[in-house]
Order: structure tokens, then sequence, then C-alpha cells
């Protein structure tokens, strides 16, 4: 596949995730999933419950490693580590999770949870890593001197968040991850974490996966974003693109189901085959989405389509893509 | 110019907690007319779920409502109803929908069973008559193959369509009134669509009114005739949707609807986030509720609790309203 | 800069006359927050009965196997509190330096079973997978042999040492506490908390130590104080049996025993073990419950 970016940072080659399941069947969380990264860029995956969104992440993460397929980071192959090699590469890739609260332990002080992975690196003396914790903190937006003896539960949602995310940065990784980072924080609260996230990335040069079901979230932090349904890549574009022009039929329905603020929006029109999500453990054959999509024919059924530019910068998986404009 | 089904008169509930009495309703008023939608829009804390509940008198056993609370449903005061009068009215004059249909549906009971209980219990109805009148109303929601999925268990079904159930066991009864708390919330936003052109279709066929629960300002601006945001258990903004959104009055609606990132946005706009968190219920500040966060906030805010005033249509509470055009 | 709400501060809420209504509602829910008069009794017993234990070389009181033969079978009288026994041994002396052996066994077996069932249940929970199924497998087998054959066994074989019925009443807990571990590995191992540690690349050992174990120690502590009490009663059967130590030390069980051939005629023998240990192990429990009522408030609000 020809890319536009020479330095992919961040690639993700044929990504596979499988769970085996009782009696020999599988879930297809991910099937082949293929998608480069620049360096400081952040790329955006969407998709509704099942698509495996999650799953990939949690792939590139190595937590735990693909079934199959590579993801190399900077070069490094993450895919081929194993034991301490793993470990120490680690440092460079960090996640954030959906649940603020869960994401820490709750008998633990803020403290030691922010200076966990600098004692897991083995790097400086209690009293370094103190000090790299307060300023980790007060980074991003708390009060270390009255936090770092606390315990989680005396923190909101937006707050523990933040800790998230310092402690995530403690080590000052190239990669971060966030999985639906701000889908469980309040409307007010998302936004503050969204402008952190975008200051943090533009000061520390950092490269993201953001995943999130949520469109608007996703187009505001993204420079290219990946639509996803049923474990497999339909659409990867740039931001700006994707959302004015879609041209899988997918993204399409996806964007028309987007409520609007705004009370003169012309009702939108899904344009769905009525009928269920399949079930990844028994994908369609060819395309996922055949039996709802309406532009649905033979090909669709007999064939998986390959991705392929439907414009420049756009990539997109379908047989019947919408380049027509509208 | 319709009839007024719901008229809540300066609801308060507050919770007995370790730390003291949380506030979590506040005084709040409206009345709802047949065939309209009311969205009640706040965030968590604002005391959303705590006034739909406060409405069905679905409260716990540590929650106060004070005696000048009154609820008046189809003319009827529920507050000085008791649990045996109120049983009756739920399902055939009020009903609820919750978040989450796993756990608002019973596992262990089939879908058939549970729609059949509340027509043999509210209208009388023998088994047989039930059960055709559980399909049809499967039908009515949209479920595909409901003389199927009539037999089936809430856990063979998909979140999508478990709501869809809900749906049908809330209006089986055909009540007057259906609030919808949170309906979509934990639904995929294709299904989030279809559930709510639902709840549309069915509050327009069968002239309900309707309650719709959401933090979701897009869901509101398109499935709403009037809105009320919630903040610190209090209605701050009252005012029909087009209003709402295009002559916004409280600066806490203006503040919220530019800190939400939408689709029609360009990338990376830095959002107007506001700044701090919601208040404390149990040591709120004094005055309005907004005023530590809000940027037009002058010393006289700190004063006193702001009442809601302007006209029949449009209320706010904030003594420096914005002016006549503010851009959504 | 974001401020820290700060806990447990009450505020002032007299006066407002909407909360009458609730006060007697308000006012239970206070009560159960408190240590009340169920926690202190029991408590002060358990007290008395520890110190009188533990400091028992200290109180001047005649050895246990001393027998005075000016007074064999007597009720209470001068020298002997609670009387002496068929062969003349001061009744209170006996109770309770056998009262060492009740509580020795007592904490002893609950700790022992916890702390083995503990890391069985820990590497169960965590690592799942074929570790899972041959622990599973080991419980079901230790629960399906009945505890009684197993105390017999070990009594016969390893004679009656009070290490040995430690171990052995030990053992018989090992399977309960293990899947209490399990079921608290398997709730918190699933956690985003632990999958962070895990993508900071921390080892096994530090998760199951740093982020496991403080999270699931509270359903164990509960665990524990219910088994004081049972492994008390097991060992007071155990020791009617003659199962457990040997004479002559002395033991509640056993002093009930010999006491029981004499129930017509000198009921005290029988019946001052039985009082003493009928209101330890009532005392444990209701200090047990309270604990574990208070723990549970306290886990509800620290989550």
């Amino acid at each position: 596949m020809n890319m536009q970016a020479p330095d992919n940072f961040l690639s993700i080659e044929e990504l596979t995730v499988e769970y085996p399941l009782q009696g020999g069947k599988k879930v297809h969380a991910v099937t082949q999933f293929t998608a480069h990264v620049r360096k400081g860029e952040t790329l955006g995956l969407v998709g509704e419950s099942g698509c495996g969104k999650s799953s990939a992440a949690r792939a590139v993460m190595q937590l735990p490693r693909p079934t199959s397929g590579k993801v190399s980071l900077d070069g490094q192959e993450l895919t081929g580590l194993r034991g301490s090699a793993l470990q120490k590469a680690r440092r460079r890739f960090q996640m954030i999770f959906q649940d603020p609260i869960a994401s820490l332990n709750p008998r633990m002080t803020i403290r030691e949870i922010v200076s966990a992975p600098l004692e897991i690196a083995g790097i400086g003396t209690r009293a370094d890593r103190d000090a790299r914790v307060a300023e980790m903190l007060e980074t991003v937006g708390i009060n270390a001197e009255q936090a770092m003896d606390r315990r989680p539960h005396e923190f909101s949602g937006g707050q523990c968040q933040r800790i998230s995310i310092a402690r995530a940065l403690a080590l000052q990784p190239d990669l971060l991850v966030c999985d639906e980072a701000v889908s469980a924080l309040d409307v007010s609260v998302q936004a503050q974490v969204l402008n952190l996230l975008e200051k943090l990335k533009k000061d520390l040069g950092l490269t993201m996966l953001f995943i999130s079901h949520d469109l608007a979230v996703v187009k505001h932090v993204s420079d290219r974003v990946a639509v996803m349904y049923l474990g497999r890549l339909c659409e990867l574009a740039d931001a700006e693109t994707i959302y004015r022009n879609p041209v899988h039929p997918y993204t399409r329905t996806l964007l028309s189901a987007v409520p609007e603020p705004d009370p003169d929006a012309p009702p939108h029109e899904m344009n769905l085959v009525p009928g269920e999500l399949p079930s990844p453990v028994n994908p369609p054959s060819g395309c996922p989405f055949r039996t709802r999509c309406p532009r649905a024919s033979e090909i669709c059924a007999q064939e998986m389509p390959e991705l392929r530019y439907a414009a420049e910068g756009q990539l997109v998986a379908c047989h019947h893509p919408h380049l027509d404009g509208k | 110019m319709g009839e007024i089904i719901l008229d809540v008169r300066d609801q308060k509930t507050a919770f007995f907690t370790a730390r003291g009495m949380a506030q979590a309703v506040d005084g709040v008023s409206f009345t709802l007319e047949r065939g309209k939608t009311l969205g009640v829009v706040g965030e968590s804390g604002s005391g959303k779920s705590v006034l739909s509940r406060s409405i069905m008198r679905l409260l716990p056993g540590n929650a106060v409502v004070p005696g000048e609370s009154k609820v008046i449903l189809n003319g009827r005061d529920l507050t000085r109803m008791s649990e045996k009068e109120l049983r009756r009215l739920r399902g055939p004059e009020m009903a609820i929908i919750f978040q989450d249909p796993m756990t608002s549906l019973n596992p262990v009971l089939t879908i058939g069973k549970q729609i059949m209980e509340v027509l043999t219990f509210h209208m009388g109805m023998k088994k047989r008559d039930a059960r055709a009148k559980a399909v049809d109303l499967l039908k009515a929601v949209g479920l595909p193959q409901p003389d199927v999925r009539v037999d089936q268990y809430p856990h063979q079904l998909s979140g999508g369509m478990r709501q869809r159930v809900a749906i049908a066991i809330a209006i089986a009864c055909e009540p007057d009134l259906l609030i919808a708390d949170e309906p979509t919330t934990a639904l995929d936003v294709t299904v989030q669509a279809e559930i709510l052109d639902l709840l549309q279709r069915m509050v327009r066929e069968r002239n309900m009114a309707m309650i719709l629960i959401t933090h979701d300002m897009g869901v509101v601006a398109g499935r709403c005739d009037e809105v009320a945001v919630m903040y610190a258990g209090r209605i701050v903004e009252k005012a029909p949707v087009r209003d709402l959104f295009h002559k916004t009055r409280m600066p806490y609606t203006a503040a919220l609807l530019s800190s939400i990132p939408k689709v029609t946005d360009p990338p990376h706009r830095k959002l107007d986030a506001i700044e701090g968190r919601p208040p404390d219920i149990i040591n709120p500040p004094p005055g309005c509720p907004f005023a530590p966060r809000c940027k037009y906030a002058e010393p006289a805010c700190d004063a006193g609790k702001p009442a809601l005033e302007g006209g029949a249509r449009h209320q706010w509470a904030c003594i420096k309203p914005l002016g006549e055009e503010v851009a959504a | 800069m974001a401020d820290v709400t700060s806990s447990q501060q009450r505020s002032d809420t007299t006066g407002k006359p909407e909360i009458d209504r609730n006060a007697l509602a308000i006012a239970l829910h206070k009560k159960s927050r408190r240590f009340g008069a169920y926690f202190w009794i029991p408590m002060v017993w358990l007290i008395i009965v520890a110190i009188a234990c533990i400091f028992a070389p200290f109180w001047g009181l005649p050895p246990a196997d001393e027998i005075d033969w000016s007074y064999i079978q007597s009720p209470p009288v001068e020298g002997h509190p609670l009387g002496t026994d068929n062969l003349g041994r001061d009744l209170l002396s006996r109770i309770i330096w056998g009262g060492r052996v009740s509580l020795t066994v007592g904490f002893a077996a609950p700790f022992i079973g916890v702390g083995l069932g503990m890391i069985l249940g820990m590497i169960a929970g965590y690592y799942r997978g074929w570790a899972d199924e041959v622990i599973g497998i080991l419980i079901d087998a230790w629960l399906a042999i009945p505890g009684l054959v197993i105390l017999l066994l070990f009594s016969v074989v390893f004679g009656g040492s009070i290490f040995m019925v430690c171990v052995s009443l030990g053992l018989l807990f090992i399977p309960t506490a293990a899947r209490i571990t399990r079921a608290a590995t398997l709730n918190y191992a699933g956690r985003e908390f632990v999958l962070a540690a895990k993508a900071m690349g921390a080892s096994d050992f530090r998760i199951l130590r740093k982020e496991v174990f403080p999270n699931i120690i509270w359903p164990l502590v509960a665990f524990i104080l219910i088994d004081i009490p049972i492994a008390i009663v097991i060992e007071g059967s155990l020791s009617f049996l003659g199962l457990s130590v040997k004479a002559p030390t002395p033991s509640w069980g056993g002093i009930i025993a010999e006491g029981r051939e004499v129930l017509s005629t000198m009921p005290h023998i029988a019946m001052y073990p039985t009082i003493v240990m009928f209101l330890t192990v009532l005392s444990f429990n209701l200090v047990g419950d309270a604990i574990r009522r208070r723990l549970a408030d306290v886990r509800e609000g620290a989550i």
C-alpha cells in the first residue's frame, strides 16, 4: 500500500484480534486492520459497539499481544518483544482508560499511583520521584500539595482522569492511547479534559490514538479518522474530509445519526436496512456491512472489498462508495 | 392550548447522607401539556434523575420531601396519595423508562410475561388476551419477529431491542405521562436515533406528554418542544427549543452550548470549557450556584439565589441575562 | 487550580422543620454507623478472657493438674472459686489454661487457612487458565472429604499437639478462603487500574502484591472474623471427643467431657466451662458482626 506519509511512526499492519470461545468458535474482534500514524499526529478511531476499536487499541498496547499482525513504534516492532524487553519498551507507549475512577487503585494514595511507573522503571530516588509526581500533577491542573496523600475516592471523575493522564505521561512516552477517555465524564468536564489533552499533545509532541464512539469528540481531537465496523476498517481519511464528504455508506449512516445541537438542522435520513448488528462470532461473508447497507449487491457478499484510495488521502473499503459527492 | 397533564409545584427533594443533607432538587416547578415533549437537560448532580423519580414518587428511604412540594397529575395531587393508590396510577397514568434496559428488565422472566404482568394487574386482562396484546405492543415498538421474541429472555436481545421492550411495557396501559430518563445514553448512535424516533412516534400517536431527560444537547434540539436546563437542583432556564438555542439568556446554557464539540466544527478548535466543577449539593455556595464558574459573575450574584423570571414562555434564573441574540 | 473535596464534614442542619418528618429514619441511619452496646459489652468480655488466658501463669492459680486431696468434686469453696473437678483439680485454673488452647486454636487455625487459601485463590483468580482449573479441582476434592474424617486422621496420625490441631483445623478453612479470594481477585483483576499497571510494565508479583492484595483483604478479614468462633467451637467438640490436645493439658471441651460423667451429682464441673465457652463464642460473633458492618460502611464510602 502506498502511504503518503514517509515516516510511519506508529505502524499497524494486518492487526487481527480473536478471542476463543467454548465449542471452537471465535470472536473476531478485529480483522486485518491496517493504519499508519505520523509522529505528532492524532488518529481517531470511531465506530459503534462491537466494531473492535477498543480491542484494536489494546492490541496496539500489547495488552495482550494481538492474534496476528504487526505493530511497530518508531521502527521497533512491539509485537515481537517478550519479557523484560517488552517491559522496557512499555515506557514509550501508555494508555488512558474510560472509567476514571476504576483506573486508579482505590487503596493507594495519589502519590503512589503517579509514581508507580517511575518506581517500576527504577528511575530516580524517592525524592526525585516525588518531585516528578508533583510536576506532573501541576501540569494536569491538580494541586499537588493537597492531592498527594489523598485517595481516589476523594476526587471527582474529571480529576481522576487528570491523575490518570499525569500517571501516563510520567515517563514521557511517545505514544498515548486514549480509550474512550472522556466518554464517562460530564459534558462540561469533557471540554476541560479535551483541551488539556490537546495542549499536552502539542507541548510534549505526543502521537495519539484516540478511540471514541462520539463522532463530534473524535473530529475535535483528530488529524485523521478511521471508521470501523465489525472489526474491519471502512474508511480512513483526514478529519475534515471524512466529515464533509464521507464516502463509505456506513460512515454516512453514522454521521447522519449524530444529533446536532441545532433545532433548525434538517432531520436525519439514516437509510439503514432494518436489521440487527451481526454477531462478531459469525460475521457476514465479504463486506461485514452488507446486511444493513442500502447499496449492497452480490459482489459485496462474495468478496471483502480492498482498501483503495477514493480521493487523495481518503482510503475506503467498499465496492460501491459514494464517489459522486453527495 | 392543550390539556395540562402534569403540574409540578415547588418540588424539593433532599437526601440524608453521612456528610449532611443533600438538596438534590431545590424548588422545581413546571407544567406539561398533552402531546408536548419537555426536555430536561443537565449534567450529573443537576438533579434531573431525582426529579423524575420524585414525580413518579419512587424515592429511596432516606429522601426528604417537604409538604409544600406538590405533583399534580391529571388534577390529582400525588403527594397526598398512599403507596397503594400510587401503584394503581403507575402504568395507566404515568410510566417511566430508565437508562439501562439490562437492569430495568427482569432477567429471569420472558419479555412476554413482563408485559403481560402490567396488563393483567392494571387492566384486569385474561392471560390469553394479555399475550395477544403483548405481541401487538412489540410490533408497535418495531421489534422484529414479535411472536418469537415474546417468549425470549432479556439477555437474548440487544440493547436497542431491550429498550424497545421497556417502551412497550411503559405504553402498555396507555399512560398520559411518559418519563424517559436518559433512554438512549447507553446505546449506539444509530440505535439512539431509532429509539428516539420511536418515542416521538408513540407520543404523537397516543397523544401522551413526555419528559425526556438527557445530558445531550443534540438530542434535545431535535426532539423536544420545550427545554428546561437544570443546574444544582434548580431550573435555570426554560424555553421553547428554538429560543433556548438561538435566544439563550442563562450564561450556563450558553457556556454549555459553546463547550460541546460539534460535528460541524473545524477540528482542533479550542473548546470554551467551563472552568471549575458542579457545586457540592451538600454545601452549596450562597447565591447563584453557577456564579463561581460564570464569566459574567459579579458580587450581586453571590447575594441570593436568583428566582426564575421572564415571560410566559421563556424563563431564566439570572440577574444579568444575556442579550437577545447569542451565537449558538 | 482544582481544589479537593473534603471528606467527613458534617454540615449544620439543625432547626429545619422539613427534617422532623423523617427524624426517626435519620436517627436510625446515624445509629448504624457507630459501635453500640452490641459491640462493647461482648468486647469487654473478650478482653477479660484474653487477659486472663494470656497472663495465666501470673495469677497465682494452683497448677491445672495439681490435685487437691481435700476437695475432690467440690462445689465452690475457699481457695477454689469455681470448685474442683472429679480429680480434685482447681476448675478455675483449668478453665483459664484451657482457654489458652481454645484461643490459640481459634486464632491460629483461621489465619493458617486463610493464609494458604488466599495464595491459592489469588493464583487461580489472576492467572485463570489451567491454574484455575487445577486449583478448582483441588478445592472441590478437598471439600468432598468430610472434615471430621480429616480431623480424626490427623489426630490419630500426628498425635495431640496443639500445633497439629491448629494445622488440621486450618486446612478445613482453606477451600472457602480460596474461593472468596478467587472471587475477589476476579473482581479486581479485571479493573482498569490493574490493566494500567500492566501497561506500565509491572511484574505479576508486583501487581498481586500492590494492586490486588490490598483490595481483596477486606472480604478475607470478614471471613476470619466469622471463622474464629467456629474454630473455637470445633476445637471444643474435638476435645470433648478426646481428639484435641491430650490430657493432662486442659481444654474446655475436655473439661465438659469429664463433667458429663458426673452431670447429675456435680453439674458445676460441666456447667462452668460450658458457660464460659458459650459467652466467648457469642462475644466473638457479636464483635465480628459489628466490625463487619462497619467495614462494609467504610468500604462503600471509599469506593
